[in-house]
């Protein structure tokens, strides 16, 4: 038994890391050596065991608190729009009026990518931020308030919406008439209707709607924090890296954003795969 | 008469506005704790008669008058053809169903929905996902839910049409103790001709379309009626001939 456990994992394993590790070799080769351009993996491995150092010559919070601010204004921003999508997507998907009184609207607002509003956003709320309403709550709360700009948050939201709005939508009307008319046949009023058959049935889809929301967000904050506007995040270390010519603080951050992006999703697949473990052999 | 279907017809509009006549005309009367059985092929209104009495469609024309039961009042339950077990419930919480919507305590759904389980012989899964139970299984875990909460009359659409003869057999026996034991009205469609003179007190012949009601018959056997026996073949032989008939008039 022992003996299997430990094939089983080398063999999950080691065909996964194959890549990264080729990945590294060639990142250290290529910065080994006079005239190389690239941080040595070692100068960056140093950035990121010391998340908590303040970058000496950068004008930029330490490489924790920069995450944590990324992650925040997403979070923020992603249950802003759960909590605006969900209902509104169950409103269009069960009721046909509403369908048809918000969808030109939303469709014509769908592509507008979530950064194409920023400048709109930072004109709209400039800097003002959680942090500015919720003024005396303390030190280091109110720093990290003070980051959660609404201009920043508000993209984010648009960046989530749209994926989550969708796909409830199309799952709440996906709900096959079947189990409706079966449940109606079995006493089941509109409200219980709703409750017990089209929220468990619209659930697998609301959650990929919920996904998909979430890298979309992760995106739009990278990017969000690229743009003038701010002073703190992941992506403002990565600009500010590079106008100093930091690259390995420019490096480690994108590897965090790439770990972190990792994890949340991962985490949500989780979720996901636990709420709906009736639909994987509904097929 | 528990049950009186009066010049009943049902017309649809296609969305390209075609007319599809499927039940002309019907008139048919339903006897309180009867197994009436309507026996006909593919596409003849057997299905949109059965939703018409359960009340999931209306008739364009005529009438059907329930004595003291009404579909709105819960007193009428419907097995379709399909699978319909909540896929995101287990089978006993599939099962409490109905009774829950009537009100009754937890306690109270749960034994009558463990009692309605062990009457189609369905024990050891109550906490089984429909998926995790064979095609034979659910359908009797659809029919446990169906008549959990007692319903006056049992409408049953083709229920055993995807199973095989011999849980086919199985089910008919389970369906007819129950019908027994519960006294309840059952009226059941189906295209088989030895399914329906193995369950049925009376049969109704439909014709190939529009919902023709082209004979009735009775058949006077006690159950459970043995499917080798000379009468039975004479049934058989008869409502052979009454399909001949149809086939030839069309």
């Amino acid at each position: 038994m022992k003996h299997d456990w430990r094939k089983n994992a080398f063999r999950r394993i080691v065909p996964g890391a194959i890549i990264p590790f080729f990945i590294l070799l060639v990142w250290h080769l290529a910065s080994s050596g006079h005239g190389a351009v690239i941080p040595t993996v070692s100068e960056v491995v140093d950035v990121l065991t010391h998340p908590f150092r303040a970058p000496p010559n950068l004008d930029s919070k330490p490489l924790f608190d920069s995450l944590l601010i990324s992650v925040l204004r997403v979070i923020t921003g992603y249950v802003l729009a759960g909590l605006t999508a969900v209902p509104l997507g169950i409103l269009m998907g069960r009721f046909t009026k509403a369908r048809n009184f918000f969808w030109p609207v939303i469709e014509v607002l769908r592509p507008i990518c979530p950064i194409a509003w920023l400048p709109i956003a930072i004109i709209v709320f400039g800097f003002s931020s959680f942090g500015s309403f919720f003024w005396g709550v303390g030190a280091w709360r109110h720093e990290f308030a003070s980051q959660m700009q609404f201009a920043m948050v508000a993209v984010i939201w648009w960046g989530a919406f749209f994926p989550i709005l969708l796909n409830t939508i199309d799952g709440v009307k996906g709900v096959r008439l079947l189990y409706i008319e079966a449940a109606r046949m079995l006493g089941a009023n509109e409200w219980q209707i709703f409750r017990r058959v089209i929220l468990p049935a619209s659930l697998p889809s609301v959650m990929t709607g919920m996904r998909v929301g979430m890298g979309i967000a992760w995106m739009v904050i990278i990017a969000a924090e690229i743009f003038p506007g701010t002073r703190a995040g992941l992506g403002y270390m990565i600009t500010t890296a590079h106008q100093v010519a930091e690259y390995e603080y420019a490096f480690a951050c994108i590897i965090i954003i790439g770990i972190l992006g990792f994890l949340i999703t991962y985490f949500l697949k989780c979720i996901s795969d636990y709420v709906c473990r009736w639909q994987t052999k509904e097929r | 008469m528990l049950l009186s279907i009066d010049s009943v017809s049902k017309i649809f509009v296609t969305d390209v506005g075609r007319e599809v006549r499927a039940i002309e005309g019907m008139t048919l009367d339903c006897d309180k704790g009867e197994f009436l059985c309507l026996l006909g092929p593919t596409g003849c209104g057997k299905t949109t008669l059965l939703r018409l009495i359960a009340g999931l469609e209306e008739p364009t024309g005529g009438s059907i008058i329930y004595e003291d039961v009404s579909p709105e009042s819960v007193d009428i339950s419907l097995v379709f053809q399909q699978n319909t077990l909540f896929p995101w419930d287990n089978i006993l919480k599939n099962v409490m169903f109905g009774l829950e919507m009537r009100g009754l305590s937890h306690n109270r759904c749960r034994e009558e929905a463990l009692k309605c389980l062990h009457l189609v012989g369905l024990e050891g899964v109550e906490d089984c996902l429909p998926y995790e139970l064979s095609g034979g299984m659910q359908r009797r875990a659809e029919i446990a839910r169906a008549i959990a909460f007692c319903p006056r009359i049992l409408l049953m659409d083709e229920p055993f049409g995807s199973l095989d003869e011999r849980t086919r057999y199985k089910l008919e026996e389970v369906l007819l103790e129950l019908w027994q034991k519960k006294g309840m009205t059952i009226i059941f469609v189906t295209h088989d001709i030895e399914e329906a003179i193995f369950l049925a007190g009376r049969i109704i012949v439909m014709g190939g379309k529009s919902g023709q009601v082209a004979e009735e018959m009775k058949v006077d056997m006690p159950h459970m009626r043995n499917r080798i026996s000379e009468p039975f073949v004479k049934y058989m032989l008869k409502v052979r001939k009454i399909f001949e008939t149809i086939v030839q008039e069309e």
